[in-house]
């Protein structure tokens, strides 16, 4: 079995609160693609073959640093074609940023875009046409 | 490859196939061809230093073609994109992706065929080497002004990057002609 590592960020007097470092990257890993221009996570070859298996990695493309009180985020993503990277590279970083802090109360220091790809819209496949007569 | 590494190749060759013929002789006369000069060697101290200079060189040869042929040259690797960078982080866009952009950019052109980007970087940009087919029936000068104007604007205009050079190379014309098997 996979471990997992938990890095405490905070505790009180009924307890400690510990955040594995994969619920920060499946959090990275949903906004990011949440946003309009990302046409999904690039994981690389590991990735690739886990999801081959059938295993739903959400946390595809994401690599995180978690310190006690903050995090640093990397994201491998590809575009889709006919966006502006810049604009929608900052809009993944803010979403990013903002879903992180909000959900897990770590201080977000960083979130690097790494624009891995381009997508393209696959061609329709034609429709058959039906002949006037039969 | 550099002359150097033919050079050597050609060398180890040389001694690979001399080699080969020595043992091949061997077996052929079911006799070492060495074991007379073994003999003398123990005798002669110019003969056994003769042979250790040979028997050096010929290692030498051997680890540098495996050194070649493993690519463990000093040559500079490419870096993985070009960073930007803003208070939020870093945005780094990879070659590949800007290559795949020229190269969808470039599928539209009538006239133009297996297109074939490269990217590098370049002080305050990146350089394009852009490999194609042409058809017979265009005008180059005009074509290549123009392809080298709507890489720089599109590439500048979806990547936020400065094309600061569009080198375009000419591989082949296309002939149209479609080979009758596959």
């Amino acid at each position: 079995m996979e471990k997992v590592e938990f890095v405490e960020h905070r505790e009180n007097e009924l307890g400690a609160i510990r955040i594995a470092d994969e619920v920060v990257a499946i959090i990275a890993g949903l906004a990011a693609t949440e946003v309009n221009g990302i046409a999904g996570m690039s994981g690389g070859l590991a990735g690739g073959i886990a999801e081959m298996l059938g295993r739903k990695n959400l946390a595809k493309g994401v690599k995180v640093e978690v310190g006690e009180r903050e995090a640093a985020i990397d994201l491998f993503c590809i575009v889709e074609y006919g966006v502006r990277i810049p604009e929608v590279a900052t809009r993944v970083q803010q979403n990013v940023k903002e879903a992180v802090e909000t959900m897990t109360g770590l201080r977000v220091v960083e979130v690097n875009v790494h624009i891995q790809g381009v997508s393209f819209p696959q061609p329709e496949p034609k429709e058959e046409e039906t002949p006037r007569v039969k | 490859m550099k002359i150097l590494q033919r050079l050597l190749l050609a060398l180890w060759g040389i001694a690979g196939a001399f080699l080969s013929i020595v043992l091949l002789t061997a077996l052929i006369q079911r006799q070492l061809p060495w074991e007379g000069a073994w003999q003398q060697a123990k005798t002669d101290p110019w003969l056994r230093l003769e042979t250790g200079v040979v028997a050096v060189v010929v290692l030498a040869l051997a680890l540098l073609s495996v050194v070649l042929a493993l690519g463990v040259s000093g040559r500079k690797k490419r870096p993985a994109g070009i960073v930007f960078e803003n208070k939020l982080g870093q945005l780094i866009i990879s070659f590949t992706a800007v290559e795949t952009l020229i190269q969808r950019l470039l599928a539209g052109f009538p006239g133009v065929k297996d297109v074939q980007p490269a990217a590098r970087p370049v002080p305050e940009g990146i350089a394009v080497t852009i490999r194609f087919r042409l058809s017979p029936d265009l005008r180059l000068p005009e074509v290549s002004e123009e392809i080298q104007k709507v890489v720089r604007e599109k590439v500048y205009e979806v990547m936020g990057i400065t094309v600061r050079e569009v080198i375009l190379q000419v591989e082949d014309i296309d002939t149209g002609l479609r080979p009758r098997v596959e």
